[in-house]
Formats: structure tokens, C-alpha cells, sequence
């Protein structure tokens, strides 16, 4: 049973409320009323509406022209396809910013780290590393890297740029030392695979196939 | 060398992102996620001439959840013609479903219902990421209630253009205490409306309760519907319970007056039919 504190909103109840009935039922408007208390009212006006719509009798005077609406219905269609374009437009304009985290560009498509881990077929610790700079670029398979623009759909491009790209330093880090900071060693792609503790022995397998393709 | 399309890599769908009531994300059919990755690699007469086919048992038909799926890559990749001819193909295929739940408003009304339905339901298809997944799982569940709603918002407008223009007398006053006493004898007695009734087939039966409703007004004809072919209650002891009178915010006596008035009416439809 869902909780009914959960912000659901009344569009998301109502799709799932006219899905748990083929025709509008009193008895399942109780049930719902309950579950969703705060939306008993809408849930109520929608149940009648749909009443309405099963037995209302039908106007006498129907649209004469059967063609007209299906004309009024590609209108309305066709500007929306042209909003879509340009807002498609606007969309991709901003995501030529560059890439900043793996996970991050994954959130925003919907991925949650370890369904991001299940797309690329790594563990989460293997794309940390490797978002990290801690591996060697010319070591990571392409495919991966493919695999990598397939699923945050950005070109190849913008992923290899990435993975090439210095780790930064924060600007915010006081350092102490006389010697300069180091950064942690890079290892190779098939070191880090070899030793993870994560990774599945099929994942292993799978990855370690790839060393002497690549040599 | 070329790569063929064995060797391609699988491309991955957009992922849908919204979640269902239960807290997972939704997921397409198998059979919709296989329509739309043999789709997405056709060229354009390919994904046409499949979006064409109307049989649904037919080798290579695409489900209106696909068409959403493709209308949205169309636009994203820009394939003007694509989405043109699939947008209509969806249309028409909405049509039937859309003119169903409408067919009770006047027809300016009805095209003012068709043209909302339009614009939300398109909303949806183009809207941002999240907003078409509903559509690429249930599609006519997502269509049937974008219709409902927009028919509910145009039938209260309708209900409150009557009520300026009439008043009703069957509010308030006239309440009498034997209402409920005769209603039940005279529907069962009646054999136009009982539903359930064994001599009409389903669709004699709902032909013929259309054809008595044309003859109550509102709010008569909609608490006549909700009591008698959909089991309201006038009233409940169970505070929790949704009931006419509770909906209409009136006594239970001003709603016996309303079914007392629908029973009435249908007296002189019957009246009428039988002679």
C-alpha cells in the first residue's frame, strides 16, 4: 500500500486510478478516497465525469464533417512539433557544456549510479576511478567509451575530451607542503579491473577479454 | 569496413524516468521496446510503411506506445516528414476514443473538448523528459484520462451556463418524506431500465438508457446515473463513504427530490415510447 503522504501528484494518481478499473466503480473510488485522501474531491469529480462520458446520451447534432477535427488535431500537432524542435534545439545548444561528472550527466537522464553501473556493465567504483582521471585513457577499451556516449547520448567526442582532460586541483585547497601536490597514479584500465573488489567474476571476464584485443 | 547491422551495437532507448505509484521507474512492454528497436534504425519509407499497418495481429505492426516513442525521436533528430505522417496516423487511430467520450456536448463544445484533448495530449508526446512516459506504457489508459478531464472541465462549464440561464427547482424545496418508497418498485417494474435486465443485450440497453436520459436535465440526470447504474448511495452511515448527498453538499431529501423528478420525466418518456 502506498503512503499517501507521498507527493504524488493528481495527474500521476488519476493515471494510475483509471488504470485500476475498466469502467468507473463506486467501490474503487472508496478504496482510492482512501489511499489518496487529499485528493478525495478530485478523485470524486473524476469518477463522475467518467460516469457522465459512459451514459450521457449523445448530441443530435454531431460534427457534420468528419475530416475537421482530424485537420483541427494535425494543427495543433504540428505547432507542437515545432515547439519541440526548437526547444530540442535549446537543449542540445546547452548540453555542449562540457562534462563535468559521469553521474552527473547519467542524473539528468535518469540513472541512478548503479543503474548507470548495470547500462555500462562496470561497477560504480570502476567509473569513479575512471571519472577521476585515475585511468589511463589509452588503456580503456573503445567500446567502453562508445558505450559511455551511447548511454549519457553524447558524441564520442565530448567523452574522450573528458577522460584527456587534467584532474583539477580545487582552487580552495590550502596547501601546506614545500613540495608540490600529487595527484594519485593512473593505472591501467585492465590493473584496476584485475584488482577491483566489486566487480563480478562475469564482469571480469567480460572486461579482461578486451587486454589482449587491445594490445 | 561497413558495419552491418548484426554488428552495429544495440543503441540504448531514453530511458523513461517517471515513477509509478509503487516508487518504480516505468517500463515500457517488451513488446514496445522491440517495436520501436527494429523501428529506429529503418529509413524513413521503412518506419512509415510499418507505422501504416493497421492490423494489429499483422508482422511488423507498431503499438500507439511506439508511435509515441518515434514521434518524439522524429522531432528530436528532425525528420519533419516522419513525424507528419505518423502524428496522423495517431491521430486517426485517437479518433473513435476521443469522439466516444465527447459525444455528449454540443458540437462546438465538442470541438472546443477535442481541440484541449489535442493540446495536452501533444504536451506530453513533445513535453520535456519524463512527461510522455505514461504515454509509452498505457497509452489509451493516458488518452482516456486527459479526455475524461477535459470533458469534466467543458460539462461544468455547460452545467454552469444552463444554471444561469435556469433555475432549478428541485434544490431545496418540495421535500417530501416518501422519495425513496416507490423508486425502486417503479425501475424494476420498468422494462427499459433495469440494469442487467435479461431481454436487452448490453448495447440495446445502453442505447436505450441514452435514449431516456436525453430527457432529465442536470443536476437530475447525473445523480440519476450515479444512483441508479452506478450504486451510490443518497446517504451512508459510513462517515467515509463518497454519497450524493455529500457530493452535492444538500440534504438527502432535496436528492429524493431530484430522483423523484427523474422518475417523473422517465413516467412520460415511457409514456411516450410505449404508445
Amino acid at each position: 500500500m502506498n503512503n499517501p503522504i507521498e507527493p504524488y501528484t493528481l495527474e500521476e494518481v488519476l493515471d494510475a486510478y483509471i488504470a485500476a478499473s475498466p469502467t468507473p466503480s463506486r467501490v474503487v473510488l472508496q478504496e482510492w478516497i482512501k489511499r489518496y485522501p487529499q485528493y478525495a474531491q478530485a478523485l470524486t469529480e473524476f469518477t463522475i465525469a467518467w460516469s457522465q462520458t459512459e451514459y450521457f446520451p449523445e448530441n443530435k447534432n454531431p460534427q457534420k464533417d468528419p475530416n475537421a477535427r482530424l485537420q483541427i488535431g494535425m494543427n495543433i500537432a504540428r505547432q507542437a512539433y515545432k515547439q519541440a524542435v526548437i526547444a530540442n534545439h535549446r537543449t542540445k545548444a546547452q548540453s555542449r557544456a562540457p562534462i563535468e561528472s559521469f553521474f552527473r550527466e547519467g542524473k539528468q537522464l535518469g540513472y541512478s549510479p548503479d543503474e548507470l553501473a548495470r547500462q555500462l556493465n562496470i561497477p560504480v567504483t570502476v567509473i569513479r576511478r575512471i571519472e577521476s582521471h585515475l585511468v589511463l585513457i589509452d588503456t580503456i577499451p573503445t567500446g567502453l567509451i562508445e558505450s559511455f556516449a551511447t548511454t549519457l547520448q553524447r558524441p564520442f567526442g565530448d567523452i574522450s575530451h573528458f577522460l584527456k582532460s587534467r584532474p583539477d586541483i580545487p582552487q580552495s585547497v590550502r596547501l601546506k607542503s614545500h613540495q608540490a601536490p600529487k595527484v594519485a597514479q593512473q593505472q591501467n584500465f585492465f590493473d584496476v579491473i584485475r584488482t577491483d573488489p566489486t566487480i563480478s567474476e562475469e564482469q571480469r571476464t567480460y572486461w579482461l577479454s578486451f587486454e589482449t584485443k587491445k594490445e | 569496413m561497413p558495419e552491418t547491422p548484426s554488428t552495429l551495437p544495440q543503441r540504448i532507448l531514453e530511458p523513461l524516468t517517471r515513477r509509478n505509484l509503487n516508487g518504480d521507474v516505468y517500463k515500457r512492454e517488451s513488446v514496445v521496446e522491440s517495436q520501436i528497436i527494429s523501428s529506429i534504425g529503418l529509413p524513413d519509407e521503412g518506419v512509415i510503411a510499418r507505422a501504416k499497418i493497421s492490423d494489429k495481429e499483422a508482422v511488423g505492426f507498431l503499438q500507439e506506445e511506439t508511435l509515441v516513442y518515434l514521434i518524439r525521436e522524429s522531432a528530436q533528430n528532425q525528420r519533419q516528414l516522419v513525424a507528419d505522417i505518423l502524428l496522423e496516423i495517431l491521430l486517426v487511430r485517437c479518433q473513435r476514443q476521443v469522439d466516444y467520450r465527447i459525444r455528449s456536448l454540443d458540437s462546438d463544445l465538442a470541438n472546443e473538448a477535442y481541440a484541449e484533448i489535442m493540446r495536452k495530449l501533444f504536451e506530453k508526446i513533445f513535453g520535456a523528459e519524463g512527461q510522455s512516459d505514461y504515454l509509452q506504457v498505457r497509452f489509451w489508459n493516458a488518452l482516456d484520462r486527459i479526455a475524461i478531464d477535459v470533458f469534466r472541465q467543458c460539462n461544468h462549464r455547460r452545467e454552469q451556463d444552463e444554471a444561469n440561464l435556469l433555475s432549478s427547482p428541485y434544490t431545496a424545496g418540495e421535500e417530501t418524506e416518501e422519495v425513496k418508497d416507490e423508486w425502486e418498485q417503479i425501475l424494476i417494474g420498468s422494462e427499459h431500465l433495469i440494469p442487467g435486465e435479461s431481454r436487452w443485450s448490453s448495447v440495446e440497453r445502453k442505447a436505450l438508457i441514452e435514449d431516456a436520459l436525453q430527457v432529465l436535465g442536470e443536476p437530475t440526470r447525473t445523480a440519476f446515473i450515479l444512483h441508479y447504474l452506478e450504486g451510490w448511495q443518497i446517504e451512508s452511515k459510513d462517515p467515509d463513504e463518497m454519497t450524493l448527498s455529500k457530493y452535492y453538499q444538500v440534504t438527502p431529501k432535496t436528492i429524493g427530490n431530484w430522483l423523484r423528478k427523474a422518475k417523473s420525466d422517465l413516467k412520460i418518456w415511457r409514456g411516450d415510447h410505449n404508445e
